[in-house]
């Protein structure tokens, strides 16, 4: 089904808040791209920028947010980029065949790239009907008539199974339950026909039997529908179901790449280890779960060197210093890039370089004490 | 149907209510020092005069006695004694009693100037609406811009005036008293609507505010809406049902400014009459208005409920969830 058409295209994306207490870098210089009729992931914990990555690619970032830097190209327009100013380097300014707000709005939203929001309770406009909501955006979005809007948006429903249809459609949002309400977001986007659908985190707020019901029928639509899909989670276990591939973020970096099967076999990133790790596995009896020591650093300040030595359990003198990018993996090689010294692409003498102490081992006591040295 | 039976339901609902305005209001005003029947005679009555005047208007009985006759009275249905079989009968219609200061029906006072008095009203909070919400929604829109800093000035400043000084400066421009309405509605108006017009304001635009940060209007915007269809529809619609209720509880300051703005003009409504009905101690036109002020303001209430379920499909009239 994917014929390698690379669709979408992150380069370098930096967003950042402007805050009272400091600039927030919550996206800072992330690549990424998705190619067509693909799944790809974005995985990382909370307030690692996933979703402030995914609505930078629609330009839905609001004030006091803005991105500042880097390059979102979809098929043949340029949603955003910068360039340097003729008379003042310093100064940049966007781009000529930048997509102004309007075009955004006519060309991008919901007809090219639609977006499904982390909560089905709160996505849904309480005062009017699911179907209204559904038709308004196919009419938008589409060029069909009212009556087709309204036989599109009924198919969709049907489709995303929903039952009657003909009686529920409508029902205001407060008469569905959350399950639905999340397919009834999934038919939304699906009924705009647009050629990519970013998900972020669309079965966070569901319990995981709706869960795994919603990710099955996301499977198969995607094939049906030939959509591709940016899927943002921080469960490596929807990941393992439904993505072809994985960008693993930290605070505000994409720190590996990687098709699924490699990321899951062959890790590279001792961050991802430990997202892996954290997972519960049905053919592991563990006693405790193995957790992430520390919490994550605040975007405000990021550590140096490596952002996340500070929780690292492999971290050396080294890590605390050089900040690594991301390359293409020595070992692993083909698609898969990590940013971590201890990969041979790499050359900075992370072997012989110290080991540190972190709070990678001792949890919440340690992060206690080490959190003194860093940040503010 | 739905609608209906909860407006019979809230209406019936309202009974107690009217009878507790009914029974405070009762022996409040018996409770104010003075004798109407003296304001009446002057200075120096004779006895046998005064005691004929109480006995016209039932002074000369005991307040209890005259408390359950002024019930009876006002209720459309009662049951009042006869001579025969079976010794009661029901007595239909509202009698609100004769007023001591104009010796006419009270009825017919209020009906006289209950017109007038919900015209001002009516067209108070006419020009609030129409000028607050418009403004309520721009400075939510171009928050924390030039605009919004003006529109929440101009807000701020129309809810700390009460609505007499805003008065004077108008009461100060016109001459003599003139019957005309129309013009002569203009300041009378906007005196008595500023009040609602900045308290409405404020609770449009952070209603608007909020709804401006939720899900589904990030949602619309995601998939193209514009703007300006977002500010009409997607965020208006959810974000009046603060505004409705704020609009209800201005009634009863409306009420209260009605009687300070007919004061202050001198115009001859329901605010200037229960005034003069204190001044002479009128208890029968004291307690006739304040139960149509009462009723008025059930009413409004009662309509601002409705309006609720109307904006928001949540609210259910009462009935079991379908």
């Amino acid at each position: 089904m994917s014929s390698d058409e690379t669709i979408l295209e992150v380069e370098d994306l930096k967003t950042q808040f402007f805050t009272e207490e400091g600039v927030v870098r919550a996206v800072d210089g992330i690549d990424f791209d998705v190619r067509h009729g693909e799944i790809v992931g974005l995985v990382g914990e909370s307030g690692a920028g996933k979703s402030v990555a995914v609505q930078s690619i629609l330009r839905l970032i609001e004030e006091p947010g803005a991105i500042v830097g880097g390059e979102i190209r979809y098929k043949d327009d340029l949603l955003f980029g910068l360039e340097a100013e003729a008379d003042d380097p310093e100064e940049r300014t966007e781009r000529e065949e930048m997509l102004t707000q309007t075009e955004m709005r006519k060309r991008i939203r919901g007809r090219e790239i639609a977006i499904i929001f982390q909560d089905p309770m709160e996505s849904l406009n309480p005062v009017y009907t699911v179907g209204s909501q559904i038709e308004e955006f196919i009419g938008l979005n589409r060029e069909v008539s009212g009556d087709q809007a309204r036989d599109i948006a009924m198919e969709t429903l049907r489709d995303v199974g929903i039952p009657e249809v003909e009686a529920r459609y409508d029902d205001y949002p407060h008469q569905f339950s959350g399950g639905m309400r999340q397919r009834v977001l999934i038919a939304m986007a699906l009924a705009c026909e647009p050629d990519l659908i970013v998900a972020d985190e669309p079965t966070t707020a569901l319990d995981v039997t709706v869960e795994a019901q919603i990710l099955n029928l996301v499977d198969d639509l995607q094939a049906r529908y030939d959509t591709s899909l940016v899927w943002v989670t921080h469960d490596m276990g929807v990941v393992a179901e439904i993505c072809d591939r994985v960008n693993v973020m930290y605070l505000g970096e994409v720190v590996e790449q990687a098709p699924v099967d490699d990321l899951f076999h062959d890790t590279k990133h001792p961050y991802t280890s430990k997202l892996l790790a954290s997972l519960p596995r049905p053919d592991r009896t563990v006693g405790e779960l193995d957790s992430i020591g520390g919490v994550m650093p605040e975007a405000i300040n990021p550590p140096s060197g490596c952002r996340f030595h500070s929780r690292c359990p492999e971290a050396r003198e080294v890590c605390a210093e050089v900040h690594p990018d991301e390359r293409p993996s020595a070992e692993a090689g083909g698609d898969h890039t990590v940013a971590c010294f201890r990969d041979d692409a790499f050359d900075v003498g992370y072997w012989d370089s110290p080991p540190i102490e972190t709070e990678a081992g001792g949890g919440f006591e340690a992060s206690l004490t080490a959190g003194e040295g860093e940040s503010r | 149907m739905g609608l209906l039976r909860y407006a019979v339901r809230r209406l019936l609902q309202a009974i107690p209510v009217l009878l507790g305005i009914v029974t405070i209001t009762f022996f409040l005003s018996n409770a104010i020092p003075g004798d109407p029947v003296d304001i009446m005679l002057g200075a120096s009555p004779g006895q046998a005069q005064k005691e004929a005047i109480q006995a016209k208007f039932g002074l000369d009985k005991p307040l209890w006695v005259r408390y359950i006759n002024y019930v009876g009275d006002v209720s459309p249905i009662w049951l009042t004694m006869t001579d025969s079989f079976p010794y009661v009968a029901p007595e239909f219609g509202v009698d609100l009693g004769r007023s001591i200061h104009f010796r006419a029906p009270v009825s017919r006072k209020i009906m006289e100037r209950l017109p007038v008095t919900l015209l001002l009203m009516g067209s108070a909070f006419a020009f609030a609406i129409a000028t607050a919400v418009p403004l309520g929604v721009i400075s939510a829109y171009r928050r924390n811009k030039p605009t919004d800093h003006v529109s929440r000035v101009v807000a701020l400043v129309g809810v700390s005036t009460p609505s007499f000084p805003a008065e004077v400066d108008g009461a100060a421009t016109q001459g003599d008293v003139v019957v005309t309405a129309g013009h002569h509605l203009v300041l009378p108006t906007i005196a008595l609507g500023t009040l609602q017009m900045a308290a409405i304001t404020r609770i449009e635009r952070s209603a608007m505010l909020e709804q401006l940060s939720q899900d589904y209007v990030r949602l619309a915007r995601a998939y193209g809406i514009s703007d300006r269809t977002i500010l009409r529809k997607h965020a208006f619609r959810p974000a009046q049902l603060p505004v409705i209720t704020i609009i209800g509880l201005q009634l009863t300051a409306a009420i209260g400014g009605a009687v300070l703005t007919e004061t202050v003009f001198e115009i001859n409504g329901m605010g200037r009459l229960i005034i003069t009905a204190i001044d002479a101690l009128d208890y029968p036109l004291i307690m006739g208005t304040t139960i149509v002020f009462g009723l008025v303001f059930v009413i409004g209430v009662i309509a601002t409920d409705i309006s609720y379920a109307y904006v928001d499909p949540r609210v259910s009239y009462g009935e079991r969830e379908a």
